[in-house]
């Protein structure tokens, strides 16, 4: 049953893949997803899915339709055809906004550019949704901010604007920002792909920890060494179809499909 | 000097009537000007059009057209419906009605490039947050389109306050009137009158556009 199942004591010892596998514990998953920019297919027939506490890395070339897949996710993109259910709720792509707005709060979308709320402070762009979206006292929301700052190392910069920040703060504090709405999922588009080489490791850093407390998170990325030794999963797309999906290890060492080896080729021989 | 001092009062009621058409008319025009940008923006064609075809048609034709046709067509349209709506139309409805229909069509455009400057990701940002439109709206993007939209605004006060000069043509009484008055009674030298009037306007609008300069500045270095 549903319940126990979520009763189970997590400790070091059980990976997320030993638990039994349960309807409910489904966070993600599309259906014969299809999307065209124009004439351009960018997704097809996407069959997609994310388990509770699973951390999927999302690899592949540019333009091979991973960021447009967890856009689609969150409806900032409308599939053409296809069905999204997020923890079991189809997501219809033709709700209004508003509408559209109970299912969306339920996956975290952090950003390549951040998009963080430029005339706010660093706290008030974290507890903005929490108070306007989930309703909570001042009280609570700044207790919630607070904490979630000092998770990403980032506290004492409460009451500075974004635009006094690094690129690894603003992201850390956009990574603070979606884990405010307390998301059944994060999303990541590129998170490091707009930050300097020497500012990438803060914000992997605090991913690792994410996914190591159990979130569960989506993330597309170019950092293979992070796809390989943080994801439960890789996920590797082509050209708009999923070419090959496993264990990292193994599909890192043994993979199978040729556009598969092409691209890791390609990108292992520039990693140093 | 000597015959300025008796006309002074005069042209200092003018100059006071020529703020208080500006001041009533500059708000009106900024709220006009807001919701003809929301229709211009919106999905549906029905308020889109009829406000694409406003703002043109303002935009397209002289203020003193415009004014003319609020005064004498709308007054005697509003005759023809109920003799006592008729009395609705005078200077001050007329002038001030022109002067904000008119200043909305412009401000509408003000508003539209503010909201167009606002970088897209915001909005991405607010939904994704489960933000709903209305929030979105106020909290996010509004806040951020005003501080782009103030000097162009500001700038556009100061046109308003030489344009308000067209309510002279429906013998409204505002500076420019009272100087028509006083050219006409002393035709052989209106120099002098001419010359009043220019300082008051003058020292109606420096103080005004000495406050956008710094707002400008101050709101540049704020980004």
């Amino acid at each position: 049953m549903n319940l126990e199942s979520e009763q189970v004591p997590i400790n070091g010892n059980v990976s997320p893949q030993d638990l039994a596998p349960v309807e409910g514990d489904i966070i993600i998953r599309t259906e014969n997803l299809n999307k065209y920019f124009g004439d351009k297919h960018v997704l097809k027939d996407i069959h997609f899915e994310v388990r509770r506490r699973e951390v999927v890395a999302l690899i592949g070339p540019s333009g091979s339709g991973k960021s447009t897949l967890i856009r689609c996710l969150n409806a900032l993109e409308k599939a053409d055809s296809g069905d999204i259910y997020i923890h079991g709720e189809r997501l219809n792509p033709n709700l209004s906004v508003k509408q559209l707005s109970p299912i969306r709060r339920e996956l975290g979308m952090v950003f390549q550019n951040f998009h963080l709320f430029p005339h706010m402070t660093v706290l008030q762009n974290v507890i903005e949704a929490p108070l306007l979206v989930r309703k909570l006292s001042k009280e609570q929301a700044v207790a919630l901010g607070e904490s979630l700052l000092a998770k990403v190392g980032l506290l004492e910069k409460r009451d500075v604007y974004p635009s006094r920040l690094s690129g690894g703060q603003k992201q850390r504090v956009a990574i603070a920002r979606a884990l405010a709405m307390q998301p059944r999922a994060l999303l990541f588009d590129e998170p490091t792909s707009a930050l300097d080489p020497e500012l990438v490791g803060e914000v992997l850093k605090v991913m690792k920890d994410l996914a190591y407390e159990g979130s569960t998170m989506v993330v597309v990325t170019h950092e293979m060494q992070f796809a390989r030794d943080v994801s439960d999963r890789v996920v590797f797309m082509s050209d708009g179809s999923i070419v090959e999906e496993g264990d990292p290890d193994e599909l890192f060492r043994h993979p199978k499909e040729k556009r598969t080896q092409h691209f890791l080729e390609r990108v292992l021989s520039v990693l140093p | 000097m000597d015959v300025i001092w008796p006309v002074l009062p005069d042209f200092l009621v003018g100059a006071r009537n020529t703020i208080f058409y500006c001041l009533a008319a500059f708000p009106l025009a900024l709220i006009l000007g807001l919701l003809l940008a929301l229709m211009d923006d919106s999905r549906f064609i029905w308020l889109r059009n009829p406000a694409r075809i406003f703002i043109e048609v303002v935009r397209g034709t002289p203020i003193v057209a415009q004014i003319f046709i609020v005064y004498y067509g709308l007054g005697a349209l509003l005759a023809s419906l109920h003799p006592s709506w008729a009395l609705w139309i005078n200077n001050w409805t007329a002038g001030i009605g022109t002067l904000a229909l008119n200043y909305a069509a412009y401000e509408a455009e003000i508003y539209r490039a503010g909201f167009q400057s606002v970088e897209k990701g915001q909005e991405e940002a607010a939904l994704s947050l489960g933000l709903t439109p209305s929030q979105n709206f106020f909290r996010i993007q509004l806040p951020q389109a005003i501080p782009l939209m103030i000097p162009p605004f500001v700038n556009d006060f100061i046109y308003l306050l030489k344009d308000s000069a067209v309510i002279s043509v429906i013998a409204g009484t505002e500076l420019t009137s009272v100087l028509n008055f006083f050219v006409r009674k002393n035709a052989s030298n209106p120099m002098p009158f001419f010359l009043l009037a220019i300082v008051l306007y003058l020292l109606m609008s420096l103080p005004v556009s000495y406050v956008a300069k710094r707002l400008e500045r101050r709101l540049r270095a704020a980004l």
